[in-house]
């Protein structure tokens, strides 16, 4: 198996490399990347680095601003957002998948539930 | 050094674990609430509590409080997003070894708790300055504000902080609405202050006034 490549999108520095490090003491092949949004080129880091997963803190107003969810989702489209609220405990995981749509029987197969 | 840690943001207090597990220090528990960091800063004897401001049941600061006069030698030191003056004194007043703020790399963090064992003060250079400030404030303010404050100002200062209307003041006072607003547009005047909520934590900054009721 690929050693997964995470991406913690977050401000608030002591926050993120607490979640980090406990990450690592989980997952012992992990390639993770901080990036905090208020530096430069956040979105290009992101796309550069191509990871399977992004954390990102919902309740940082700069995270949605600089890299919003649908250009993450554009720029790696199989990556996992896991859109964390740490105020609320709770987190969201988004995931995308980009499809050719060349007939509407296309739109049809994703509408309809697989047997 | 032995630890507490107490933060009501479990996911966050994990984290601090961590990296304060992988930099070698014993973290001997950890609480979500003021009155649990009370009951185990007792039992577990910890060298150090890090302690967060809000919090359920009992916030950090009246925590401070407890543990400061129940366990002397047992250092605190607020970990917090308060940037709020009034929070960064009344938790020296209260006796923090150290105040930091949770926008804090990590490396620095740990530097500064290393630092603790050393007897330095546990503060960045901008809180340093911060509170440096509000004590300059402060000696000006006691020179200056008791002359000028009546106690009948004084008192309905006061009753300002324990966050009273005008109308409840008056009654209190036995004056009415608009004798009130007349002492208080003396008492900004005097101070120097913006409006009331600056005029109170000028008052409070210089111990004129208690942060809240005693009673």
């Amino acid at each position: 198996m690929a050693s997964p490549r995470v991406v913690i999108l977050s401000g608030q520095s002591l926050f993120t490399e607490g979640v980090a490090s406990r990450l690592r003491e989980h997952i012992s092949q992990l390639e993770l990347k901080v990036i905090d949004p208020r530096g430069t080129g956040a979105l290009e880091q992101i796309k550069d680095y191509q990871p399977s997963a992004v954390i990102l803190d919902s309740a940082d107003p700069e995270v949605a601003e600089v890299c919003p969810l649908n250009e993450i989702l554009m720029a790696v489209p199989a990556v996992k957002v896991l859109q964390l609220d740490p105020r609320r405990e709770q987190f969201q995981v988004v995931t995308s998948e980009e499809k050719v749509a060349g007939l509407v029987r296309d739109l049809v197969d994703v509408i309809m539930p697989s047997d | 050094m032995r630890v507490l840690v107490a933060d009501d943001h479990s996911l966050f207090r994990d984290g601090i674990v961590s990296l304060l597990e992988a930099a070698g220090f014993e973290v001997v528990g950890q609480v979500g609430d003021g009155q649990s960091a009370i009951e185990s800063a007792q039992l577990l004897r910890p060298d150090l509590v890090l302690m967060d401001i809000t919090m359920p049941e009992m916030n950090g600061l009246e925590a401070l409080r407890q543990i400061r006069f129940v366990l002397p030698d047992t250092k605190v030191v607020m970990l917090t997003v308060s940037e709020d003056d009034s929070d960064l004194f009344e938790a020296i007043r209260l006796g923090a070894s150290g105040y930091l703020l949770k926008s804090l790399n990590a490396d620095e963090f740990l530097e500064m708790l290393e630092g603790l064992s050393h007897g330095e003060a546990v503060m960045t250079r901008e809180t340093t300055a911060r509170l440096m400030r509000g004590f300059a404030d402060l000696a000006d303010l006691q020179e200056t504000a008791p002359d000028r404050l009546s106690p009948r100002e004084l008192e309905l200062l006061q009753l300002v902080a324990e966050g009273l209307s005008n109308k409840a003041i008056g009654q209190q006072l036995s004056v009415s609405v608009n004798t009130v607003k007349y002492h208080m547009k003396n008492i900004l005047q005097k101070l120097g202050a913006q409006n009331r909520t600056e005029a109170v934590m000028m008052a409070i900054r210089s111990g004129l006034i208690k942060p809240e009721s005693s009673e």
